[in-house]
This record gives structure tokens, C-alpha cells and sequence, in this order.
């Protein structure tokens, strides 16, 4: 996929009130490339899966492994 | 064992304990080699005498009072700079923090203190322990004691060198994506990346709070264990740190079971690596212990969800200064800080929803049949320091991929491992092995690495190969 080029200058502009270096713009486009790709698309979430998931049930099952349950 | 140099942290507590030798005597001993190995490791960034000589003339003295005695007293160590010790600095191998004073002690120095141990200096590491291979644009990288023209890798660079090299017994480090594994596997020592929430963080700076831990690296799993065992548990400062007591090592693996973890690695490794899993099964075998291919839950995109919600949370950690003085950073560090803001609230927030659902998959398939997983801690062994200092070029996302491909999914997953030296490649670089268990059972981890380290009499890997 394509990242427009201007999306990393607008992201710094707004929350960091400064102009990104090139290596940063590159940085920043291959990571919403990747993320896009491998985490937009990630197949936990077809069907609904991830739905009614919440990052704390990964707490959860850590203090359920702590009391040996399975 | 030399009276100034013991070959563990027991001996050397039993020789002061008994009075074989002084605290101020070692300490000395310790201060020397840190001083010597300056240009051959530069592993430390700062070794301060005056500060731990005082240290163990206090140790001398308490002992002479006949006080009661820590199990570490008078031992002298040296950590990672990113550990709060109030009053002195922490610079996380920055330059931004570089005169950082802290007002409070981390929970981990304070344990080891009251253990009677103190610290000689602070250790080299990755900016901020963001970097696999250990190079550090302020401070220049830490040296492999085996080859110098290798790299130590990182983030806690520093402590693999030191502790390789024996110039200390043991040192803490961190672990966010293999900070303290990939170290140790390139350094020849051993290294415990505990289960997420083993070990209170607080003081400590911080770099992902999902999967930062902080652990030991030692010149045995005995050693490394009795550190972690110092350091475990509750504190009441931070309220991710939970209540799961260490259960003790087993002196008989017999029935574990072990799975050999193919699935995740068998496209990568280099043949050495590769032949030394097989001798490793082999052995275990021999020993009577159960050993089967074991099946691997899908990790599907694992690298990347592991790298968002990181660099998503250091880039909460820097936001202040990439916005106010990015320059400040090393180039690497700087562009690497940046990627985090190109990660969209839903994204981070969907890495953590698929990181619960994959730990559920992966402790009933991969533990279901097995309660120890075995794989290589790195595909290969310690690259080149020409291979990988690419800073903050082109081939920075390979380099660092590669280095923590194996590494990375135990820290997204928060899983406990041991990483502990098997074998020797044919350059004579360790080759080393991860074993991973279920949460809170670090126990099994180190038992089964204890029994290879025995059987494999490769403890004190490079120590061996330096001296």
C-alpha cells in the first residue's frame, strides 16, 4: 500500500509542533504500512472476534495461571 | 576459587561471611577489573569507587558488629544504568537523562541492598534499552568478551559483557523484547526474563509497560535464581507486581516434558544453532526426559503486534522530549521513537486485544501437551558488529527483526524464560537456548537449564574463554 507522504509533517505538526527529518517520514509511513497489513487485517478479527475482547482479560489470565486453574 | 575473584554468588558470600576475605578486599579485586576492562568491554559507563569502597567498609564493619547477615552481604555487582538509587544518577544511556539524580530507589537495588549486595557502577546499555544489538550513539557499544569485533547485544548490553567477562558475578537488566536474552545468548551467560508482573518496576525506567521485566543475568542458573528470588514479589509501589511466590528448583527433571519448539524457528536458524537444539533433545532424551516436537498456536503477525504496543508506549514515555528535543536522541533511538506515533489509538488498542486471545491459545496448545518449550534464543549467533550498525538507515527494521524474532512473541505474550549457553559455534561464539513456561513457573524453566548446564558443563561460558 501506498502512505500519502504528507500524513508523517501532519502528525508532527500537530502533536509535536515540529516538522519530521526525513528518516523519521520514512519511519513513520513503513510503520503504517506494516501495521496496516499486519495488524489491520490480523485474522483474530474476522467474524467479530475481537468484539467483546478487552486488554485486561490478558491480566486475567495471568492471575488465573497464578492460582493454577486451567 | 580465587579469594578476590569466587566463581559464584554463594562462594563469594560464604568466603566474606567466613571471613576468608573482606568485602573492602573483593570489592577492590572487582574495582580492578572493572577499571581494566574499560578499553577491552567498555562496559560500564561509570564506575564509582569511592561509592561502593564506602559501601563495603560498611559491609566490614556490620559484619564486625556482629549484625545479621544478608545473603548477598558485601558482594559487590553492578547493573544496568536504568535502576533508581536515591541521591546517585540514572541515565538510561541517554543523553537526555544523562544527569538524571533520583529521588527514590528502585524497589530491585533496594532488595539486593538489603540483601547486603552494592553496585560499583552503572553498565552500559541501549539508549533508553531501545536497540537489540547493544550500540549506543552516546556512550559507543559494550564488546563481546569472546570476540570484540561482535557485538553483546542489547538493550542490556553492558551487564552481558560484564558478567561474560567476569569482571561481576551477576547483573540486572531489562527486558522488553529480549533485552536481557539476546545479551546473555551472545555473552555466554545466563539470563531470566521472569513472568510479566514477577518483579516490581518501580524506580526502574520504564520503556513498554506491557512487557517490560527486569531480570538477571548471571554466570549460572544458580546464580541467576538467587537473584531473582532477591528481587521477586510484591512492594506495595507498584500495583502491577503480583503475589505468586517462587516454588523451588527441582533436583530431578524426570517428569517433565519438554517440546521442542519447531514450529516458530525451523525456516531461520543457522546450522550451528540449528544442530545444537538437536544435540539438546538428544541429551534430554538420554536423561530420560520426555521429549516431543510440540505444536505451536499461530503467532500470526507477532513481531509487528509486539512492536506496536512497544513503541506506542515509549513513544507515550518520550513524548515530551521528541516534541521538545528530539536531536537529543540518537538517530536510531529518534526514528524508531517516531514510528509510535504513527500507530492509530484502534491499532495499539487491537495489539493488546489479540495479544489476550493469543496467550489463551498458546497456553492450551503449546502447554497443552508440554510443560517446558526449548528454542534457540537467536537464530544465529552474535553477528558482526560491521553487519548490524546500521543506526538509523534503511535496514534498521531487518536488523532489529531478525535479532528478536525469537525473542519477541515470549515478552508480547508475558511468559517466563530462561535463556542459558548449550554450545559453542564453530567460531567458538555460544550458541543458546530459551526454555519458556507457562506464567509463574520460572521453576521449571531453570530446573530443566540447570540440568543442561550441568550436563553440558558450560557454565561461565566466556569467562572460560577470556581468561
Amino acid at each position: 500500500m501506498t502512505v500519502r507522504e504528507d500524513l508523517a509533517e501532519l502528525l508532527a505538526r500537530a502533536f509535536w509542533s515540529r516538522s519530521v527529518t526525513e528518516a523519521e517520514r520514512l519511519a513513520m509511513q513503513a510503520e503504517i504500512a506494516r501495521d496496516a497489513r499486519a495488524i489491520g487485517t490480523h485474522s483474530y478479527g474476522r467474524d467479530g472476534g475481537l468484539f467483546s475482547v478487552e486488554p485486561s482479560h490478558f491480566q486475567g489470565l495471568m492471575l488465573r495461571e497464578i492460582k493454577g486453574e486451567p | 576459587m580465587s579469594l578476590d575473584h569466587p566463581k559464584s554468588l554463594r562462594q563469594a558470600a560464604e568466603a566474606i561471611r567466613s571471613g576468608v576475605i573482606s568485602s573492602q578486599e573483593m570489592t577492590l579485586a572487582a574495582l580492578s577489573r572493572a577499571k581494566a576492562s574499560r578499553s577491552r568491554l567498555n562496559a560500564f559507563i561509570d564506575i564509582d569507587e569511592e561509592y561502593a569502597l564506602a559501601c563495603a567498609k560498611a559491609a566490614d564493619d556490620m559484619q564486625a558488629s556482629g549484625a545479621s547477615l544478608g545473603p548477598l552481604h558485601g558482594v559487590p555487582l553492578a547493573h544496568k544504568d536504568m535502576f533508581d538509587a536515591e541521591g546517585r544518577i540514572t541515565g538510561c544511556g541517554s543523553l537526555i537523562r544523562a544527569g538524571h539524580r533520583a529521588k527514590t530507589t528502585s524497589t530491585v537495588l533496594a532488595r539486593l541492598g538489603t540483601a547486603g549486595s552494592f553496585s560499583i557502577g552503572r553498565l552500559n546499555m541501549s539508549e533508553f534499552a531501545m536497540g537489540p544489538t547493544g550500540h549506543n550513539h552516546h556512550h559507543g557499544r559494550a564488546l563481546n568478551p569472546t570476540d570484540p569485533d561482535r557485538i553483546t547485544g542489547g538493550s542490556s548490553s553492558g551487564s552481558g559483557a560484564a558478567v561474560g567477562a567476569g569482571v561481576v558475578l551477576a547483573a540486572l537488566g531489562s527486558d522488553t523484547g529480549g533485552s536481557i536474552r539476546i545479551p546473555a545468548a551472545c555473552c555466554g551467560t545466563v539470563g531470566i526474563k521472569p513472568t510479566q508482573g514477577r518483579v516490581s518496576r518501580y524506580g526502574a525506567m520504564p520503556l513498554s509497560f506491557s512487557q517490560d521485566c527486569i531480570g538477571p543475568l548471571a554466570g549460572s542458573v544458580e546464580d541467576a535464581w538467587l537473584l531473582l528470588s532477591l528481587i521477586s514479589g510484591p512492594d506495595g509501589f507498584d500495583p502491577t507486581c503480583l503475589d505468586a511466590p517462587l516454588r523451588p528448583l527441582l533436583d530431578n527433571i524426570e517428569g517433565v516434558r519438554i517440546g521442542l519448539a519447531k514450529g516458530l524457528f525451523q525456516q531461520t536458524l543457522s546450522d550451528d544453532v540449528g544442530e545444537a537444539v538437536q544435540t539438546v533433545g538428544r541429551l534430554l532424551d538420554r536423561d530420560g526426559v520426555q521429549v516431543a516436537d510440540a505444536p505451536f498456536a499461530d503467532l500470526e503477525a507477532v513481531t509487528e503486534l509486539a512492536n506496536a504496543v512497544a513503541m506506542t508506549e515509549a513513544a507515550a514515555v518520550h513524548f515530551d522530549s521528541m516534541r521538545d528535543a528530539p536531536d537529543q536522541f540518537g538517530p536510531q533511538v529518534r526514528m524508531r521513537l517516531s514510528q509510535g506515533l504513527a500507530i492509530p489509538g484502534p491499532l495499539y488498542v487491537r495489539a493488546l486485544q489479540i495479544r489476550s486471545v493469543m496467550l489463551a491459545s498458546f497456553l492450551e496448545e503449546s502447554f497443552g501437551i508440554c510443560d517446558v518449550l526449548i528454542l534457540p534464543t537467536m537464530p544465529f549467533i552474535a553477528p558482526l558488529d560491521r553487519d548490524v550498525d546500521v543506526g538509523a538507515g534503511s535496514r534498521m527494521n531487518e536488523v532489529i527483526s531478525a535479532m528478536t524474532a525469537l525473542t519477541r512473541p515470549f515478552s508480547y505474550l508475558g511468559l517466563p524464560v530462561v535463556t542459558v549457553p548449550v554450545a559453542a559455534s564453530r567460531e567458538g561464539m555460544p550458541i543458546a537456548l530459551q526454555l519458556v513456561t507457562r506464567p509463574w513457573r520460572e521453576d521449571l524453566a531453570a530446573s530443566v537449564a540447570r540440568h543442561l548446564e550441568r550436563a553440558l558443563a558450560l557454565s561461565r561460558f566466556t569467562a572460560k574463554a577470556a581468561t
